[in-house]
């Protein structure tokens, strides 16, 4: 929710899994989304046990991504944690690469953002998308009950949606 | 470790019908979550504007400068 919140402040459309209804040819979904982006953005400490076992669709995700930038190297990944350091020991392949460190808190990862992205006009500051944050997470509860999960394509969308309506709006209110 | 530079959008900001139509989005829903934000916006007020109920800012001038145009106002009245 806060990804959605702090990329559509800085006026991105942000794309996910998420969206993809139904098992059918999902991996070329995946592509296809990847590929119609100009960033990807990856949360490794999302890697939970569902009904014990570990969901391996995020690292695995992050490998379609190097693999895209590869021969798309206009293509910019960035990689997210709660913890500094984890990486090393959850996907050592990835030594040397920069991981933005957010430690399970919404401000540290809106502030990491800006870390990670500059607007060249109309710059938000983490106070501004802060508000962005407390805006979705305020509408996610009637999200929430209209579709009974905030992890399913519908409900992603309206997230969306609503996060880009408020931020558009916002940034017309804010001196360039 | 030094992070490596920030990416720099130059892009503007995308307009909500045109996500809405990006994302599947039907246009009665469109129109339903148009009116949250604009609902919230009215209740919270814009991040420009004092909210509703908020105070308002004071004008430049003085308590001793304001007392004084008021009093010349009552007097007229």
């Amino acid at each position: 929710m806060t990804f959605i919140a702090g990329l559509c402040g800085f006026g991105l459309r942000p794309r996910a899994t998420l969206e993809i209804p139904g098992p059918t040819r999902r991996l070329d979904r995946i592509f296809e989304l990847i590929s119609a982006c100009g960033y990807s953005f990856h949360d490794l400490s999302r890697v939970q046990l569902t009904s014990g076992a570990p969901r391996f669709n995020m690292p695995f995700e992050v490998g379609l991504t190097v693999a895209t930038a590869r021969w798309r190297p206009s293509h910019q990944w960035f990689l997210f944690e709660a913890k500094p350091f984890r990486v090393q020991q959850t996907l050592s392949d990835l030594s040397g690469t920069d991981v933005y460190i957010h430690g399970d808190a919404p401000r540290r990862l809106l502030s990491a953002l800006t870390d990670t992205l500059v607007r060249a006009t109309k710059q938000p500051t983490v106070n501004e998308l802060g508000r962005i944050q407390r805006f979705v997470r305020d509408k996610s509860t009637g999200i929430r009950r209209n579709y009974g999960t905030l992890f399913g394509a519908r409900a992603f969308r309206d997230l969306v949606v609503v996060a880009t309506d408020f931020a558009t709006r916002e940034s017309a209110a804010r001196p360039g | 470790m030094a992070l490596r530079p920030r990416a720099v959008i130059t892009t503007p900001y995308p307009l909500a019908a045109t996500t809405a139509r990006v994302l599947g989005v039907s246009p009665k829903r469109y129109r339903e979550l148009r009116a949250m934000v604009t609902d919230y916006l009215e209740r919270h007020g814009s991040s420009r504007a004092p909210g509703p109920g908020g105070k308002s800012r004071r004008s430049k001038h003085s308590a001793k400068t304001r007392t004084v145009a008021r009093r010349r106002t009552t007097r007229r009245g």
